[in-house]
């Protein structure tokens, strides 16, 4: 019976995201990744290597092995905020309501949601799988298929990964604090904590891996395990060496089976801390019609129930009472089509999203950018910090008409594409500006004008991205995923040509790094108009 | 002042989801009435400019609203069926903000918006999240944001869902104490709604505009085709298949029947005076048999 309706829930939620063209578009776009998973030796760059400058022929097992891990990684990252939206959904379209009202168990439902999060990870993993057999033959450095070799890393290492993701996403929708921002953010600093530690980063990975690295040993004497997986250019040409696959013995099978077990124990902890669809859980979510903060005391329950029971003051009006207000005669008003005035209720509306607490730390975090010198702030990371703390508000830019069903309010209102989407712009520019005065000043304080033009590009820059990652995909979470990366590899790793924040020891030249930061921003914006017109298109 | 001119408009789907709708509408209220999925949402958010006809042109005192949107927008109030609001905002902002959007300025807007919320006896609730609200106390909110530039145009689809009985009396008072010179158009599917307030009516149905009058001549159409007659309980189902019922009464002798037709269903059957109800069924039974 249980297993009747763990099918269903799986099967619809299945349905409901497949059937949607955008799934179609990530399938295409796995495809593209999966074609530079399996780079010619001429492209100068290698997804898997080991030592400095090996990487494997591309036979079978090597294809196999390669793209496998290579595939494991990215959808451990994309894969999760991809499928994390299935409970969301249920919240949103009020099926939550009618799963309340039913006698189905939170951990078979949970279950049915993670299953459905597996299958969806495991339809692009197989199309990835077969992409791997296509470049293998493209490449032609072997052409003799073995297909064992080639199937066995996905079926054995991937797809066990991928049960821990989808549970993992299920876990991270299972509390109202972490289905939101707050939770692609601690999913994205676990991430990189995994793979950053190097007792954790081959969890999971480590039968190819070992593999690999102890069979390369026996080719290069003095090998120090070393190995890299991503898109790598090494120094030096890149050398080939010959892996034939893992050997998988019964043992191999079970060790790799068994993560299976520990995709269930995520599950099971997840129904610990789900605690359904109870009104005061939805409250907690803003969404329509629901309350921001969790549940309401009894007086405000009081309060609604007297005012539900009927409108007193029309009543009063309707009876022509001279105290209360008449509908033909409410006080007129003139249009005028300003724009500072809409400036100033965006940015209100920004800033109401955040809590007092958050004010409070980003003042503090301003505020030793402006006592601190800049080079000890960049150092200690306060301005990194700085610089991803409006996180949640820059991700709400171009998206909360989507998001809160309000479209009808801005689409209905004169110039809106020009008018409203460039005063969200400008409330962006203006909060971040705000919350970096303290370095602003500093910069000028210390005379570092090449620093202060950069942030005050980058002010422009990063609000352009939020608002054209919201207008394009109608949710925040792009927004939250495609910055975290760019601060974590730009101002926190100094990787130069991602460090907006000109860090980065022997970074590009100031000058050309602001041409192209005015020239994305400029793209960002173009882009940004020219798909808000949808909002009008899909009515 | 607004003329919809043989408006058509077709989905990506390939559904037609209006046909040649025609009509020319003057200061005053009218009411759409219809079943669910007659059309009656998709030609109201193509007159509020958010939805674009295929074929076919709407003008606002000859102005094509499809060249100069604007031009309309500016005098337009529209609350659409589902609606969202900002949960963390409170009323005043709320409105402060749509006001911003519509391009309201100056000192008097904050005194409207106070008067709005006393209008609509929110003003007790000025100051407290939006998100906690009721559907009710939501729907006023949404009625709010609508009056709020005092439009010549007021669009309100299905402003009553939500609504308790007492809740939709005092909007009709309302909707009645808004007309005069604007034109205020507004769905439902809740006869009675229409009944009480509108001053013209058109029926809508798959897509395609039955008729278009004043309710008086409305009622004269099935003036003499509404009947009653009982029949035993378990004769309903039948009788469903036979007659256009329009409403049924339980009694002692058995089921007392409204019926729409041309002629008594059955020869004990007793003329009564039509409403807007039985003009409505006879108008879509009129559609269906064609």
């Amino acid at each position: 019976m249980w297993v009747h309706t763990v099918y269903h829930i799986a099967r619809a939620d299945l349905y409901e995201r497949i059937r949607r063209f955008s799934f179609l578009i990530t399938l295409g776009l796995t495809m593209l990744v999966a074609y530079f998973f399996v780079p010619p030796l001429e492209a100068g760059y290698v997804t898997l290597h080991m030592g400095d400058h090996y990487r494997g022929i591309y036979n079978s097992a090597w294809v196999g092995g390669s793209v496998a891990l290579s595939i494991t990684m990215f959808l451990s990252l994309f894969g999760f905020y991809l499928v994390k939206n299935s409970i969301l959904r249920d919240h949103q379209t009020r099926v939550g309501y009618i799963i309340a009202s039913t006698t189905v168990k939170k951990l078979h439902y949970l279950l049915g949601k993670a299953i459905s999060n597996f299958i969806v990870l495991s339809i692009i993993v197989g199309v990835v799988m077969i992409m791997a057999l296509i470049m293998q033959l493209t490449r032609g450095e072997v052409v003799a298929v073995e297909l064992w070799p080639l199937v066995s890393p996905f079926l054995l290492v991937t797809l066990p990964m991928m049960s821990v993701i989808a549970a993992l996403a299920v876990l991270f929708e299972s509390r109202m604090a972490l289905i939101g921002g707050l939770g692609n953010v601690i999913y994205f600093i676990i991430f990189i904590l995994f793979n950053t530690i190097p007792s954790l980063t081959s969890l999971g990975t480590a039968v190819v891996t070992s593999d690999m690295t102890e069979e390369f040993s026996k080719l290069q004497q003095g090998f120090n395990g070393s190995y890299g997986i991503g898109f790598l250019v090494p120094e030096v040409p890149i050398e080939r060496f010959e892996w034939q696959g893992v050997n998988w013995t019964g043992e191999l099978v079970l060790r790799q089976l068994s993560i299976f077990l520990v995709a269930l124990g995520i599950v099971v902890v997840a129904t610990l801390l789900f605690r359904g669809f109870q009104e005061s859980n939805e409250k907690s979510l803003g969404m329509k019609g629901k309350s921001s903060k969790d549940g309401m005391d009894s007086v405000e329950k009081k309060s609604n129930a007297e005012m539900e029971s009927g409108w007193d003051g029309l009543s009063g009006f309707s009876q022509g009472s001279p105290s209360l207000v008449r509908a033909s005669e409410l006080t007129k008003v003139k249009i005028r089509i300003q724009f500072l005035p809409l400036v100033r209720a965006e940015l209100g509306l920004m800033m109401k999203s955040a809590s007092l607490g958050w004010y409070a730390i980003a003042g503090i975090l301003s505020l030793l950018c402006l006592v601190m010198p800049a080079k000890l702030s960049s150092q200690w990371l306060i301005w990194p910090l700085l610089w991803i703390w409006p996180l949640l508000l820059w991700s709400g830019m171009g998206n909360r008409e989507a998001r809160y069903q309000s479209k009808y309010l801005v689409v209905s209102s004169p110039r809106y594409v020009i008018r409203q989407l460039s005063a969200v712009w400008v409330a962006g520019v203006i909060l971040t500006l705000i919350i970096d005065l303290g370095m602003l000043i500093r910069f000028v304080i210390e005379g570092d004008y090449q620093h202060l033009i950069l942030a005050i590009i980058s002010a422009i820059l990063i609000p352009s991205l939020a608002l054209a990652s919201g207008v394009l995909t109608g949710t925040s979470r792009t927004f939250e995923v495609l910055y975290m990366i760019i601060w974590y590899l730009g101002p926190l790793n100094k990787t130069a040509v991602l460090d907006f924040l000109g860090g980065a020891d022997g970074g590009l030249n100031v000058g050309i790094m602001s041409l192209v930061y005015v020239l994305a921003s400029l793209g960002l914006l173009i882009l940004a108009y020219a798909f808000r017109s949808r909002l009008l298109l899909h009515s | 002042m607004l003329e919809i001119n043989h408006v058509s408009k077709q989905y990506s789907t390939g559904l037609w989801a209006l046909r040649d709708i025609h009509l020319q509408l003057k200061p005053g209220i009218i009411g759409l009435l219809g079943p669910n999925g007659a059309g009656k949402s998709t030609i109201m958010r193509i007159i509020a400019t958010i939805s674009q006809p295929t074929e076919g042109t709407v003008t606002w005192k000859g102005i094509d609203i499809r060249k100069h949107p604007d031009e309309l927008r500016r005098v337009l109030g529209y609350l659409p069926q589902d609606f969202g609001v900002y949960p963390q905002l409170n009323p005043i902002e709320f409105l402060e903000y749509a006001a911003a959007l519509k391009g309201l300025s100056g000192r008097n807007v904050k005194t409207r918006i106070l008067e709005l919320l006393e209008l609509l006896n929110l003003h007790e609730a000025r100051k407290r999240p939006i998100g906690g609200f009721s559907g009710g106390m939501r729907q006023r909110i949404g009625i709010a944001q609508a009056l709020l530039n005092d439009p010549e145009l007021l669009i309100i689809d299905e402003p009553t869902v939500g609504l308790d009985p007492e809740e939709r009396m005092r909007f009709r008072s309302l909707l009645t104490d808004l007309s005069g010179k604007r034109v205020i158009i507004f769905s439902t599917h809740i006869v009675s709604d229409i009944e009480a307030t509108a001053d013209q009516i058109a029926i809508l149905s798959q897509g395609h505009l039955l008729m278009k009058s004043d309710p008086s001549l409305i009622l004269r159409n099935v003036q003499g085709k509404v009947w009653s007659v009982v029949i035993p309980d378990d004769e309903l189902q039948e009788a469903r298949t036979r007659w256009t019922i329009s409403s049924t009464v339980r009694r002692e002798d058995g089921l007392q029947l409204r019926i729409v037709s041309d002629r008594p269903p059955l020869p004990q059957a007793s003329e009564l005076s039509p409403n807007l109800e039985d003009a409505y069924l006879y108008a879509r039974t009129i559609q269906e048999g064609a």
